[in-house]
């Protein structure tokens, strides 16, 4: 037996190790393969969605899983059922987030023509601030002490990891602190949204959410970046296309993004954004190691490491900001149990509207001694309190409240 | 036919909270088991095909572990649950 809490630290974890994977592969590619930032990114992107559309289609292969038939991909996401064709809601939101990471990427180039890049991976980290305020205001709940203590840890300790000796003007600290991470944290809303809205009874599974919105991204960017793709690059495009290594590089290379991206929309179904996207940030720790493990293998790519003893002081600090922060966060939950008696007149409803409460995670109707089991899951106990006064007591009905904080719990997943 | 899942409250006498804990653990029924602080010691939650399965589990087993005092089972009969 796991915790469900386990899962999502796993899910969020691994997202962020398998970051960490592709982002080398760029940074090697970026330099050995395809040096042209912008022929890279059209390759990658439109290699990355055949391979993503591959992908999807072997993971709908259907196979027997538990004496039920069901396609492979149900052990990457339990919802899969086979490529479908979004709709309604669900499509709006898939193209928003398709565009605004296609804004995201093509301002990344842009900037990247005419700045120093290496200031702009510290300041990326900023956007996991921006979604705290709107798990603040989607929630409408004040965070608790321990959450805002550890992602302004998290974050400002990948900050100081990233920190490099990098020229800085005002025009890279707006683009990177408004247009993408203001993109970024849009993105991460809608696919959290996607996560909770359903259509025809059924949910949106992170696989092909991962495929669609990777489908409007590619063609939105490839409209995005024609104006700067030149004779000499469509020819080089056409060149690289097809060439086999390029074509395997970007399968592997996009393999990792796969299943990065799908870890991490599985995570937002679980949990706050804010949280998701700190975890996440662990890839900015095994950074570090993969990028000596770059420089043993393609030394000729990788420029060798020679940060002064300075900066390598910050780095170590950053990094412990980092892992001390992801601790914490995983550690301080809180579940309880919580029993209701009801008086028979008002017992209609009374299931729907404790359920609409936040930070419930079960409410079930029950025969026995009581009439409800609620099952709550929050950051401290003084929030189980808050819930339980402020929320649960205003439903009319409820004649005894009996809250049974949990000390230690096993679960199968 | 739906499987049928309940909740199950146990008492437990003091000192012997880890041994009921391990017998509970290994019962296939078993989806959860959760040590909370309150009126109860131990929060079950299984889930049966049928009734006769429950009856089976409480009474043949969870009853004879030792150091159950008291348990109160509560079948659920609607739930709402956050999928994950």
């Amino acid at each position: 037996m796991v915790s469900k809490k386990f899962e999502f630290y796993f899910l969020a974890l691994f997202s962020g190790v398998f970051v960490s994977f592709y982002v080398l592969m760029d940074a090697y590619g970026l330099k050995a393969l395809v040096p042209d930032p912008y022929v890279y990114s059209f390759l990658c992107e439109w290699i990355g969605l055949v391979t993503c559309l591959l992908y999807l289609l072997v993971l709908s292969i259907p196979t027997t899983i538990k004496g039920k038939k069901r396609p492979i991909g149900y052990y990457l996401d339990p919802y899969f059922q086979g490529l479908k064709i979004p709709r309604g809601k669900s499509l709006q939101y898939i193209l928003g987030a398709g565009l605004v990471a296609s804004v995201s990427t093509i301002t990344y180039f842009i900037a990247v023509s005419f700045s120093d890049p290496s200031m702009m991976l510290p300041l990326m980290r900023f956007s996991t601030i921006y979604l705290l305020i709107i798990d603040f205001i989607r929630e409408k709940d004040v965070p608790s002490a321990i959450e805002i203590e550890s992602i302004l840890s998290v974050t400002l300790g990948a900050f100081l990891v990233t920190l490099s000796k990098g020229k800085i003007d005002p025009y890279t600290i707006i683009i990177t602190l408004v247009i993408m991470n203001g993109c970024f944290t849009v993105y991460t809303t809608f696919m959290k949204k996607l996560q909770e809205i359903s259509e025809n009874g059924k949910k949106n599974d992170s696989l092909n959410l991962r495929f669609w919105s990777l489908f409007f991204l590619t063609l939105s960017l490839s409209i995005m970046l024609t104006p700067f793709l030149d004779k000499t690059r469509i020819e080089m495009i056409q060149k690289l296309f097809f060439s086999p290594m390029i074509f395997i590089f970007f399968t592997v290379n996009m393999g990792f993004a796969f299943l990065s991206y799908v870890m991490y929309i599985r995570a937002l179904g679980k949990g706050k954004m804010s949280i998701v996207n700190a975890v996440v940030s662990i890839n900015i720790v095994l950074g570090i190691p993969l990028t000596f493990l770059g420089v043993k293998l393609a030394p000729n790519v990788f420029e060798s490491i020679s940060y002064d003893a300075f900066l390598w002081i910050i780095k170590i600090v950053g990094t412990i900001f980092v892992i001390v922060g992801i601790l914490a966060l995983s550690i301080s939950e809180v579940k309880a149990y919580i029993l209701l008696r009801v008086s028979s007149k008002h017992a209609v409803d009374i299931l729907d509207k404790i359920y609409k409460i936040r930070g419930v995670e079960s409410v079930a109707a029950v025969a026995g001694d009581y009439d409800y089991v609620v099952k709550l899951r929050i950051r401290t106990l003084g929030k189980t309190y808050n819930i339980i006064v402020r929320e649960i007591e205003k439903i009319k009905g409820i004649i005894q409240i009996m809250s049974l904080p949990i000390i230690k719990e096993w679960e199968i997943l | 036919m739906g499987k049928i899942d309940a909740y199950i409250f146990i008492e437990v006498e003091i000192g012997k909270s880890e041994h009921v804990l391990n017998e509970l653990r290994k019962l296939a029924i078993v989806k959860s088991v959760a040590f909370v602080t309150g009126i109860f010691d131990v929060i079950v939650r299984v889930s049966v095909n049928n009734l006769e399965e429950l009856y089976e589990a409480t009474v043949k087993y969870i009853h004879k572990i030792d150091g159950v005092k008291r348990t109160r089972t509560h079948i659920i009969e609607k739930e709402l649950k956050q999928e994950g």
